[in-house]
């Protein structure tokens, strides 16, 4: 995994996704994030085991800095030319989301956790590319855990039942 | 967005640091009448950083923390919260009921109140100093209003990313003031944040600057 967005870990080991950032991975390779009202999006191209997730901030780049992987709209193209880059095909992959969760009541009046999952989800379905699972909403954090050797996405929640998504 | 341009200056934020410590100083005498333990609070940093790293501040542990925030409105807006794992944040039961170390095991009704309590009497006495050494002028005071404390338990990534999702829309850096506790001549696992929003920092930064003119 030595894309330039991934987080500097070789084969078949672990890495830690930060705000903003995207790694790419295939088989036996995992990939993990924590979510708060940030959104996590997973695409997985199960013939090649080859998959990537984003930590998403925002929905929209326009008037903000930063790198691909903050915005929904810049994102999902650099989550897609990484993938290519590995080997994986874009006609294969599926998509699943987590997080944007509302955790304060400012959250909520501004509503930033659906309007993320909003533009995540018309940029994914505007590609022709099916969203398999969601995990959204709520008020509470997610460890989100993505298994590139089965595409399976594990969320840990504090106090509550792990799920497989 | 805020850029370089607009952020503050060195002698901003020591002037900052000076107010921090005066609310810092008033925390530790509240909390010392409530808890009727030695306490003393102080500022560790007050620190303009991306707002990338933000999250980050409290550690990237993949336990739980209990955290006690008061939203503020007036003049700033943002965030007053206490911080605190579980062992730590079931002392405060254990301090206020005479309990020997360690009786408080879950939090319960009791224990989260003691905690909310404890926040609100610290968070008060935090604002009320901020308010009287931020003043315009000898006769008019900061409006400082807290809301009532709220408690949550999860990861403190998750809470923090949310407290600065906010900011991300409106600007690159934030600001903050960490202060950490001592009771009993020991450092504890608590922390009091104080996170001003976006449109509050542009104001501290009006308000800084007159400060210095």
């Amino acid at each position: 995994m030595t894309d330039q967005y991934s987080t500097g870990y070789s084969k078949k080991t672990t890495a830690s996704v930060r705000m903003g950032e995207i790694a790419v991975g295939e088989e036996n390779d995992l990939i993990k994030t924590l979510l708060g009202s940030c959104v996590g999006l997973t695409l997985y191209d199960s013939a090649n085991r080859i998959g990537a997730l984003a930590h998403i901030v925002l929905p929209d780049s326009t008037e903000h800095d930063g790198p691909p992987g903050k915005f929904a709209d810049t994102a999902i193209p650099e989550i897609l030319r990484l993938i290519e880059k590995r080997g994986g095909t874009i006609k294969k992959l599926s998509a699943k989301i987590a997080g944007g969760a509302n955790m304060f009541k400012s959250n909520a009046t501004s509503g930033i956790g659906e309007r993320n999952i909003e533009a995540i989800e018309k940029q994914i379905t505007a590609r022709g590319i099916p969203i398999v699972a969601k995990h959204c909403g709520g008020n509470f954090g997610r460890r989100m855990t993505f298994f590139l050797g089965t595409g399976n996405v594990r969320i840990n929640i504090v106090d509550q039942e792990t799920v497989e998504i | 967005m805020n850029s370089s341009a607009n952020l503050l200056t060195k002698p901003q934020l020591k002037h900052l640091e000076n107010i921090f410590h005066h609310g810092a100083a008033n925390a530790s005498d509240a909390m010392g009448k409530w808890l009727t333990v030695p306490t003393l609070i102080s500022t560790e940093a007050i620190k303009l950083i991306p707002i990338d790293e933000a999250p980050e501040i409290l550690g990237t542990s993949d336990e739980a923390v209990c955290f006690c925030s008061m939203e503020m409105t007036g003049v700033f807006t943002g965030i007053l919260a206490l911080v605190f794992d579980d062992e730590c944040g079931l002392s405060i039961t254990d301090m206020l009921f005479n309990y020997s170390k360690g009786t408080s095991k879950e939090w319960g009704e009791v224990e989260r109140s003691a905690a909310l309590e404890t926040t609100n009497i610290i968070g008060c006495a935090y604002l009320n100093s901020l308010s009287i050494h931020l003043r315009y002028s000898e006769d008019q005071l900061i409006e400082l209003i807290p809301s009532p404390p709220s408690f949550q338990r999860d990861y403190s990534e998750s809470i923090l990313q949310s407290v600065f999702m906010e900011q991300a829309l409106e600007t690159d850096y934030v600001l903050f003031a960490k202060s950490r506790f001592e009771i009993f001549e020991e450092s504890v696992n608590w922390t009091l944040l104080f996170i001003p929003d976006a449109p509050s920092f542009a104001r501290l930064h009006e308000l800084l600057s007159e400060l210095d003119g």
